[in-house]
């Protein structure tokens, strides 16, 4: 049918595929759980980003949701492409509302793993990062960790370390008023 | 987790369509795509995303 043909929603290109993979592999694990994405797919991905490789996967198929929020997100700030204004924007400040608003309506979700909240690194194990935040001290993965050390502020993600934290972003997510 | 939620279209108002989700209604932004009564779509912080 030709007006099913003129849907409005255009995918813009994202710019920083690695600075987006780092908050989006953490929901991959959910995804492989739920059999919409492959697990041998997301440890290529996991690997891609941890060895600095190219990624020549259709991360805008593979985290589909994500990259159609970022996607509406850039159009509204003006822009023709994700780039790591957009992607922080979307995980840091505007997916909290997103995960709020899918929890009211399915509660099978953990807005502690799900949202996106600082922490500050308190140690680095070699298989480990212990962080400081909001919701106490806990242990995440150190895929994503090199470079950081001790003090430093990150953002977390389902078990992950997303990046590292510029002092602007910290004060705002902060001023939230909880995180679990 | 960004992952959305399936849903049934039960009336469509301009761009706005109201959507069941398991038993729970909600009015979502449905100007991205065009929807239909009774199509399937996936729905993520209240905008429809994809029908399916």
């Amino acid at each position: 049918m030709i007006w099913r043909m003129i849907d409005m929603f255009k995918m813009l290109p994202i710019k920083d595929k690695e600075l987006f993979l780092r908050y989006a592999i953490p929901c991959g694990e959910v995804l492989v759980n739920r059999g919409e994405l492959k697990g041998e797919l997301l440890n290529r991905l996991n690997e891609s980003i941890k060895n600095k490789q190219e990624i020549d996967i259709d991360i805008e198929d593979v985290f589909k949701v994500a990259s159609r929020m970022c996607s509406l997100l850039a159009k509204k700030m003006g822009k023709k492409e994700i780039d790591a204004e957009v992607i922080r924007r979307y995980f840091l400040l505007e997916h909290e509302k997103a995960i709020r608003w899918r929890k009211q309506i399915k509660p099978d979700i953990r807005l502690e793993d799900c949202l996106v909240y600082p922490g500050k690194i308190l140690r680095i194990d070699p298989d480990k990062v212990l962080v400081k935040t909001k919701t106490g001290e806990k242990f995440f993965r150190n895929d994503f960790t090199e470079g950081m050390k001790k003090n430093d502020w990150v953002s977390v993600h389902y078990g992950y370390i997303a990046e590292r934290l510029k002092e602007n972003h910290v004060n705002r997510m902060l001023k939230r008023r909880k995180y679990g | 987790m960004c992952i959305a939620l399936k849903g049934k279209v039960l009336e469509v108002k301009g761009k706005e369509a109201l959507v069941d989700f398991d038993g729970v209604k909600r009015k979502v932004n449905s100007e991205f795509f065009k929807v239909r009564k009774r199509d399937k779509v996936l729905v993520f912080n209240n905008i429809v995303i994809e029908r399916i």
